[in-house]
């Protein structure tokens, strides 16, 4: 329990990150922006959720391990910014793909919650 | 796949403790741009350095936590955890480095002791021969009245020319002290086996050199000369494995062979342990009156081997049904007792692990032994157990803080069975080292009467699957129940209203550890007491003579004992006079003795005699013939009474 709380980061006063979806999140965010390194994933991911998810930044790490290592994307280094040596995300084919489905079945799971909680009891 | 992939990265990272520094350095880099990123952005936004870095710190959240969840993401957490929990299990171990020594040496002696036992009865029992399809091999033993009898040769080629239910069968002979002389002048004993021509096709052995001995080698009693094998360990550490060796003489008995071949590397024998050096074809080195006769030719054994389909009872039923039809047929020599042959019967033994009396000779024993193996490894293990307890039941403190800290009971009892895991191991280990020397010392004890046994011991998929069940057996009394115990004792501790009723368990379990401890090694005590003596008494088996420093000087010539006429009679009394003074005088000679057999000449004079004019009793006696100094010169001890006196020389030499 509490490794999987440490791991996608809790505060009390904002909305976890639901179990599972960071690693969803950032297939999203690099299909869209294309190659990113960590810092702006983070960036990225904040921005859109428009402040309403508490992510501890650092949690993208080992996300980013773990798809990597599932062949989803694929990192190369290069220099940030300002300048300093960073690695950068990509996300590849088998990623895209994984990515495609989960938003199918993610997209299922919220309809089908979304007609349970609408309906009269 | 993606899965799978994953499993196979971490597999290698496991391998790879290089690699994992690396990407573990590249990880802190791109940390370390992470932070310095969001510093700047809050620098822009107006913030003071200082407060900055605090606040891309906040942000980014535990740095610690995180790199421990990237770790798991590479690894297998509870391997890492497993890693931990040994590293911890030997800080304990240093910290009392006395206790857990006593406990791995008892565990790798007893260990050891088990280990060394089954790996001779490894090479003594469940060791096959190296030969084609073993299981068709059957040892032929004839029985009257299910005594032991001999199957004579006359009988041994009928029953070869004749069997319907067998594709071969073979005789031999084993010599332990064959005099043979080389062609380059040198001579000396060498263990021989006199096999006939079907020997080596119905094992199925291949050369490694030439060929072996066949029909053709194994035709004419009367033949002069003869093919001789070596075998393969001989010829390497005799000729250091050169090929040159085909073609060259040896005189072995009375026979001029020549050395056409080598067996193949693996195979040793008809018998476990032994090795002959020097395989004879059997008719040409036995003589065609000893082939004739009934009682004339004996064998160390004879092998054949089924026909496909053919089963063990069906063949052995066809044997005695043909050597009672044909008994009747073979001479037997001068008046011997005629033997019914309706009370004789042909058993067939198992013969894929050789003419193997070694098994019927030291089988009880290795089973005493192994039992007492046993019986040491439990005691071993409770006892191990026990310091485990004791040493647990010291530690509660530290149980009861690492629960307070948030360790559930499974982790709790990973950590104890970690750590005794790591004193069997240790344990395990030792006992290897142990059995490796063990093992050739038990071994050793294992011989025979006439034949030198050279039993080898050789790790086996058997011993290893064996020393895996008793490890995991040690694991479970050494390791987990200690673990078990504590933790559930421990559990309540915390709850301090049961620890009234549960901390006795505890102590019940250790009083009936102490007790079952003290039987048992008491038992154990005792009985090795016992096997050390019959071990101490088998290793000191006296020859009944010094052997050391007797030199034996052997005469070729006329080797009939009885034919000479009174001639030829003195002149060899003369010869032997004169040979023996000679002798005598030589620089750096004791003393010397004349003997007819020599030693180890492995032929034998029998003498029919009477103990007065009245008996008339068949008495008949294995016989010398010698001069007064031979027990001097061998330092043979006389039990009762005195050995011959010099005047009674003339009589004796008189008589020659």
């Amino acid at each position: 329990m509490l490794s999987l709380n440490r791991r996608h980061g809790v505060d009390a006063t904002l909305g976890p990150v639901p179990y599972g979806t960071l690693d969803l999140m950032v297939l999203k965010t690099l299909e869209t922006m294309g190659a990113l390194h960590g810092y702006g994933i983070a960036r990225r991911i904040e921005q859109v959720s428009r402040g309403s998810l508490a992510l501890n930044q650092g949690t993208i790490y080992p996300a980013l391990l773990r798809l990597e290592q599932k062949g989803w994307i694929t990192s190369t280094w290069g220099a940030s910014e300002n300048n300093r040596r960073a690695r950068f995300y990509e996300i590849t084919r088998a990623g895209r793909r994984q990515l495609a489905a989960e938003e199918t079945s993610w997209a299922r799971t919220v309809e089908t919650i979304g007609r349970l909680l609408s309906e009269k009891l | 796949v993606s899965g799978l992939r994953a499993f196979i990265v971490r597999c290698r990272n496991l391998f790879r403790p290089g690699a994992s520094r690396r990407r573990r350095a590249d990880l802190d880099e791109e940390v370390g741009a992470h932070l310095a990123a969001l510093q700047a952005d809050y620098e822009q936004r107006g913030l003071s350095p200082a407060e900055a870095r605090a606040a891309a710190r906040r942000d980014f959240g535990g740095v610690a936590q995180m790199q421990e969840a990237w770790d798991d993401v590479g690894a297998f957490p509870s391997l890492a955890n497993a890693w931990r929990d040994a590293r911890l299990a030997l800080r304990h171990v240093r910290r009392q480095p006395v206790s857990a020594i006593t406990s791995v040496l008892s565990l790798g002696i007893a260990v050891g002791g088990a280990t060394a036992v089954y790996l001779v009865v490894d090479a003594l029992f469940y060791r096959p021969l190296p030969v084609t399809r073993p299981q068709e091999l059957v040892i032929v033993e004839p029985r009257i009245r299910e005594e032991r009898w001999i199957l004579p040769n006359p009988i041994y080629e009928r029953l070869r020319a004749e069997s319907q239910s067998l594709t071969g069968l073979a005789a031999v002979n084993d010599v332990q002290f064959m005099r043979a002389r080389w062609d380059d002048g040198s001579s000396g004993f060498v263990q021989a086996s006199l096999v006939s021509g079907s020997y080596f096709s119905v094992l199925g052995v291949a050369p490694a050199l030439g060929r072996l001995i066949d029909e053709r080698d194994d035709q004419t009693p009367e033949a002069r000369t003869c093919s001789a094998v070596l075998g393969h360990a001989y010829w390497m550490r005799q000729f250091r494995g050169d090929p040159g060796v085909l073609g060259r003489h040896v005189r072995a008995n009375a026979a001029d062979c020549v050395i056409v071949g080598v067996t193949a590397a693996d195979f040793g024998s008809h018998l476990a342990g032994y090795t002959p050096e020097l395989w004879l074809p059997l008719r040409p080195l036995t003589g065609r009156r000893s082939l004739d006769n009934y009682f004339g030719a004996f064998f160390s054994g004879v092998i054949g081997r089924l026909k496909p389909g053919v089963t063990t009872t069906e063949a052995a039923r066809e044997l005695t049904a043909t050597y009672q039809r044909i008994h009747h047929d073979v001479p037997t020599a001068r008046g011997d007792r005629p033997i019914d042959p309706a009370t004789v019967s042909i058993r067939l033994l198992p013969g894929a692990f050789g003419i193997n009396n070694l098994r019927a000779q030291f089988g009880q024993a290795l089973g005493i032994l192994a039992g007492l193996a046993a019986l040491m490894l439990i005691v071993a293990a409770i006892n191990v157990a026990n310091m485990g307890l004791a040493r647990g039941l010291a530690r509660q403190q530290e149980l009861a803080t690492r629960r307070a800290l948030g360790a559930g009971s499974a982790r709790l009892v990973a950590q104890l069975f970690v750590e005794g895991a790591v004193i069997v191991s240790a344990g395990v280990l030792t006992g290897l080292a142990i059995a490796a020397l063990l093992g050739p010392a038990i071994a050793s004890f294992i011989t025979l009467e006439y034949q030198t046994i050279a039993l080898a011991v050789l790790p086996s998929l058997r011993t290893a699957l064996l020393v895996g069940a008793i490890s995991a057996v040690l694991i479970v009394i050494v390791a987990a129940l200690p673990a078990y115990r504590l933790v559930r004792l421990h559990g309540t501790l915390a709850a301090p209203a049961r620890s009234t009723t549960d901390a006795p368990a505890a102590q019940r379990t250790l009083k009936l550890l102490v007790v079952a401890q003290l039987t048992l090694a008491f038992l154990l005590l005792v009985a090795s007491g016992l096997l050390v003596r019959t071990l101490f008494g088998l290793s000191k088996v006296d020859p009944g003579f010094q052997p050391d420093r007797v030199l034996v000087l052997s005469l070729g010539g006329d080797s009939r004992f009885n034919a000479a006429t009174e001639d030829e009679r003195a002149r060899r009394a003369a010869l032997y006079r004169d040979l023996h003074a000679r002798l005598q005088a030589v620089p750096g000679v004791e003393a010397t003795a004349l003997s007819w057999l020599g030693l180890f000449g492995g032929s034998d004079l029998w003498l029919r005699y009477k103990l007065d004019s009245q008996d008339s009793a068949r008495r008949s006696a294995r016989v010398d013939y010698v001069t007064p100094e031979y027990f001097g010169v061998l330092g043979m001890r006389v039990l009762q009474g005195r050995t011959f006196q010099d005047d009674e020389r003339r009589l004796d030499s008189g008589s020659h």
